[in-house]
């Protein structure tokens, strides 16, 4: 338990995302900026008064309580938006409608993955609204210009003006569900990528809030949460504290977030549910897989390969193809590996993909030839790739 | 000891922070805070508004205006009184505030007569 005054972690972060979604409700999407406005202008407050007051006993109370009072204060300027002010004064009176403000929260992800809205910014507005990330960050985290970060995020709120800010009905719910998953499962996998801890979590926040809902709960969602939690699960052990990347079979194991492990088996058996098999089934299975093993060794890889036939036969990927590529190497031996990668070598799609060369030289080495391998290590340093990535193309080099 | 009033001079246009990054903020200014607090030299402090009342004096008139009191792009933004031996502590107990991120620290000793 943190002492009374102690910030919980991510409090701003996830107070900014709960009082956006619940002003954009009240004020409706085409007020989104006024929402932002108003919750900003709260958040200042408390980082202009708690190094001199102290933090208050109930912080998150405070913010809500002062966004409270800055909302009301909008509506003054806002005639067409007078009559919210009841609304505004009931929802904000209690500091603790956790329910309602997930609620919010919620519809304010499908609006933010709406068809309306381009692929491109649908994280990004995510992020920004629900998420409560700058525009800055946002732009670290997709490695683009602050400008081209600002210009997706306007261009998107333009788009959900006049969207309605309710749930979907049952009937396109599904339809509408599938978009809401593939948001998070780029956001989790932009933060998986670039070793940035905030957007996976933020991914499993959401994904929480998904899965556990009584109109949108899905064995699907169940199954990319399961996906989310042991992938994460790792993170401790891929990367060390310079930032340098582990391969599954240098990582020490003991590290592995075991909490984690099990929310992940949980959401997997959960998502048994339903009768049908998605990708983020099968991914999850094999993520757990890797998670239950108790060493690299007793790594159950036909299990895997399978896993990834049954992938390839859903969505025929060249990523998935040379994963299972890896796969088939580990349960049948480098050879057998290296044939599967000529299936893909010319796929135009790989072309500039650091991982199928990089591929290709682990498996060259492992059978002894080391000229061949040193150059396709030269081939994959060539290809773009994180800074850590390249750090360990270069270690093994 | 001395007591050292520690005026926060803040320039007009703060960074535009996210919410992460705010609070990251406070809980330095938390720890700074605290330290003055073990260091038994904090006294007192507050926020001040942006801006106020000046008064002058103009034959015999007293004229009134609006602002800060200087035309520069700082405003006082806040107070802190300590304890302190001397001025090199009082500076001691400054070094390490995260306000130097946002604006200079100004410390003047309140003499007594």
């Amino acid at each position: 338990m943190p002492a009374p005054e102690e910030l919980v972690e991510h409090l701003f972060r996830h107070q900014a995302g709960r009082l956006v979604s619940t002003l954009t409700r009240i004020f409706g999407p085409r007020h989104l900026q006024l929402a932002e406005d108003v919750v900003q202008e709260a958040l200042v407050r408390a980082l202009e008064l708690w190094p001199h007051r102290g933090i208050p006993e109930n912080p998150a109370g405070w913010l809500i309580g002062v966004a409270r009072n800055r909302a009301l204060d909008a509506l003054r300027r806002e005639a067409s938006l007078a009559a919210k002010a009841g609304e505004i004064a009931r929802v904000f009176s209690d500091a603790n409608g956790s329910a309602e403000a997930m609620d919010d929260q919620l519809a304010m992800i499908f609006l933010c993955s709406h068809p309306e809205v381009p692929r491109e910014a649908r994280v990004a507005l995510t992020l920004k609204t629900v998420c409560g990330f700058s525009t800055a960050e946002i732009a670290r985290a997709f490695l683009i210009q602050e400008t081209a970060a600002a210009q997706r995020i306007v261009r998107a709120k333009r788009l959900v003006r006049d969207l309605s800010f309710a749930l979907p009905e049952a009937g396109e719910l599904a339809a509408r569900r599938e978009g809401v998953l593939e948001v998070l499962y780029l956001m989790f996998n932009e933060g998986y990528t670039r070793s940035a801890a905030d957007l996976c979590e933020e991914a499993i926040r959401l994904g929480r809030l998904v899965a556990d809902h009584r109109d949108t709960r899905a064995p699907e969602a169940d199954a990319l949460l399961a996906l989310f939690c042991l992938q994460a699960a790792r993170a401790p052990a891929r990367v060390d504290a310079q930032g340098d990347l582990f391969l599954l079979a240098d990582q020490d194991r003991g590290l592995w977030d075991r909490a984690r492990i099990s929310e992940g088996m949980r959401r997997l058996d959960r998502s048994a549910a339903g009768n049908r098999i998605t990708d983020y089934h099968l991914e999850a299975a094999i993520a757990a897989a890797h998670a239950t093993a108790p060493d690299f060794a007793s790594t159950d890889w036909r299990f895997i390969v399978h896993q990834y036939d049954l992938l390839y036969a859903l969505n025929a990927s060249p990523v998935i193809a040379l994963n299972r590529a890896v796969a088939i190497s580990r349960a049948e031996g480098a050879a057998a590996g290296l044939a599967a990668l000529d299936e893909i070598q010319e796929h135009p799609a790989l072309a500039r993909y650091y991982l199928l060369a990089a591929t290709r030289a682990r498996l060259l080495e492992e059978l002894g030839d080391s000229a061949d391998a040193a150059r396709w290590y030269a081939r994959a340093l060539e290809c773009e790739c994180s800074p850590a990535e390249r750090r360990f193309l270069e270690r093994h080099y | 000891m001395d007591n050292y009033l520690i005026l926060l001079h803040e320039s007009n246009n703060m960074p535009q922070l996210s919410p992460e990054e705010m609070q990251a903020v406070i809980r330095r200014y938390k720890a700074w805070g605290q330290r003055l607090h073990e260091s038994g030299s904090f006294l007192g402090s507050n926020k001040l508004e942006a801006s106020g009342r000046v008064l002058r004096g103009d034959s015999g008139k007293v004229r009134i205006t609006d602002g800060p009191f200087a035309e520069t792009k700082d405003v006082l933004g806040g107070y802190f009184l300590v304890q302190a031996e001397s001025y090199e502590k009082a500076v001691e107990l400054c070094r390490d505030s995260p306000h130097l991120d946002f604006g200079a620290v100004e410390i003047r000793r309140v003499e007594v007569v």
